[in-house]
């Protein structure tokens, strides 16, 4: 069975720090990182082109991993 | 500590050894007890909080330092003249393994490995007191003592002298909770030349799951608000694995880690909630999917939140066969829909 990956972005550390907790709880794997530029290219699957970012330049990225 | 205490320790110690029951050989003892009394009162005006806990282990560590996993949480709160709460977790084995994580319980998750086959030597510095305790094996059987006991009580007197508030609050809250468990050994299969077919476990170490939990709570702000709950668990071996990976008794192991984590609990179990409700909603009275229905939820939680029901995520939610796979995919991965469609319930299903 493939690898469930999600990724999460929030403007809130708090918020990111609760979404990375429920990943864990449903029992992924997770990282949380803290960045000012996050480029979302989903083109080649039909998906947008996207650039995320927040007034105060910090974005917090989860990303989790499930077997 | 105290000195009588620590002699107490010495002195079970020394029993356990002299009466061949291997206790830190190949039995772990595993004990708490708490106490906790309040008094709170107006006339005059006291407040006496005292907590009193106590927690012992005595365990075989083997090579590498490793241990059988025991774990024990315990958590009050105090709103004063407003109420009373109080938890407590006591697990060991592949339950309390499984509270320390994330995810559900998994069996012999908690095995510990070693290279050879351990013997036990009792001795006082450099004096041998003689006898070898090797671990109990496959074909032997054991006892293994398990219990808690408890009291809780609780006294509040409203004199209407200070509103709807109590002028008396008096909680008692007693615990104890005990487990001697054996800790058994198992050699990994052999191939035919004698090397281990399990080269990285050649030796296995275990003890049994067991699980022991506590939730007393109490809202006393009023006496027409007057309430209190109560609730308990006890469980070994597989039922206890598996309680352990269950959100409700995590969270009160969660409530002592983090504010993140007990706020995640929550949201889960609202999930959850709101999940079993949607699924409830799509089911025809032949259990399978009634697709109007889904259909017509779908269309109407896509007008109100495009960004979220997407195209990709009706394709995805139309690909389950099941109700009951509908509230899989969107307990996890589809959670961010959940709340949308939620929303789009009919009132009365909500």
């Amino acid at each position: 069975m493939s690898a469930t990956i999600r990724i999460i972005v929030k403007s809130d550390k708090d918020d990111a720090l609760v979404a990375e907790s429920k990943l864990q709880q449903k029992g992924y794997q997770t990282t949380l990182s803290e960045t000012s530029n996050v480029v979302l290219d989903g083109t080649n699957l039909g998906g947008h082109l996207d650039i995320l970012s927040d007034p105060d330049n910090v974005v917090f990225i989860v990303i989790g991993t499930k077997q | 500590m105290k000195v009588s205490n620590i002699f107490m320790l010495i002195l079970i110690f020394m029993i356990g050894i002299l009466t061949g029951c291997g206790l830190g050989f190949d039995h772990t003892l595993f004990m708490t007890k708490s106490n906790i009394g309040v008094d709170i009162d107006t006339k005059p005006p006291t407040a006496e909080i005292s907590v009193a806990r106590r927690e012992l282990v005595i365990a075989p560590s083997f090579e590498g330092g490793q241990i059988p996993p025991v774990l024990a949480g315990f958590n009050t709160g105090n709103r004063l003249l407003f109420g009373f709460d109080v938890s407590s977790v006591f697990a060991g084995g592949d339950a309390a393994l499984t509270l320390s994580k994330s995810g559900k319980g998994e069996t012999h998750g908690a095995k510990l490995c070693l290279n050879q086959p351990p013997i036990g030597k009792p001795h006082i510095g450099p004096i041998s007191l003689g006898g070898d305790y090797p671990l109990p094996t496959a074909g032997e059987i054991h006892p293994f003592v398990f219990g808690t006991d408890t009291s809780f009580g609780l006294k509040v007197a409203w004199s209407g002298m200070t509103a709807q508030f109590p002028d008396t609050v008096k909680i008692g809250f007693n615990r104890k909770e005990l487990a001697y468990a054996p800790v058994f050994g198992q050699e990994a299969p052999k191939n035919e030349d004698g090397t281990s077919t399990v080269p990285d476990c050649k030796y296995s170490v275990e003890m049994p799951a067991f699980l022991a939990s506590i939730e007393v709570g109490a809202d006393v702000s009023s006496p027409q608000s007057f309430n209190s709950k109560y609730r308990q668990s006890f469980s070994t071996g597989a039922a206890a694995i598996e309680l352990a990976g269950d959100l409700s008794v995590k969270k009160l192991m969660l409530s002592r880690l983090d504010i993140s984590s007990q706020k995640a609990a929550t949201i889960i179990e609202t999930e959850k909630e709101k999940v079993t409700k949607i699924e409830k909603y799509i089911t025809n009275s032949s259990g399978n999917i009634d697709n109007a229905k889904l259909q017509d939820l779908l269309s109407k939680s896509q007008a109100g939140s495009p960004v979220v029901i997407t195209d990709t995520v009706i394709k995805k939610i139309n690909s389950a066969k099941t109700p009951n796979e509908v509230k899989e995919l969107l307990f996890d991965p589809l959670d961010a829909a959940i709340e949308p469609l939620y929303k789009c319930l009919p009132t009365e299903n909500q």
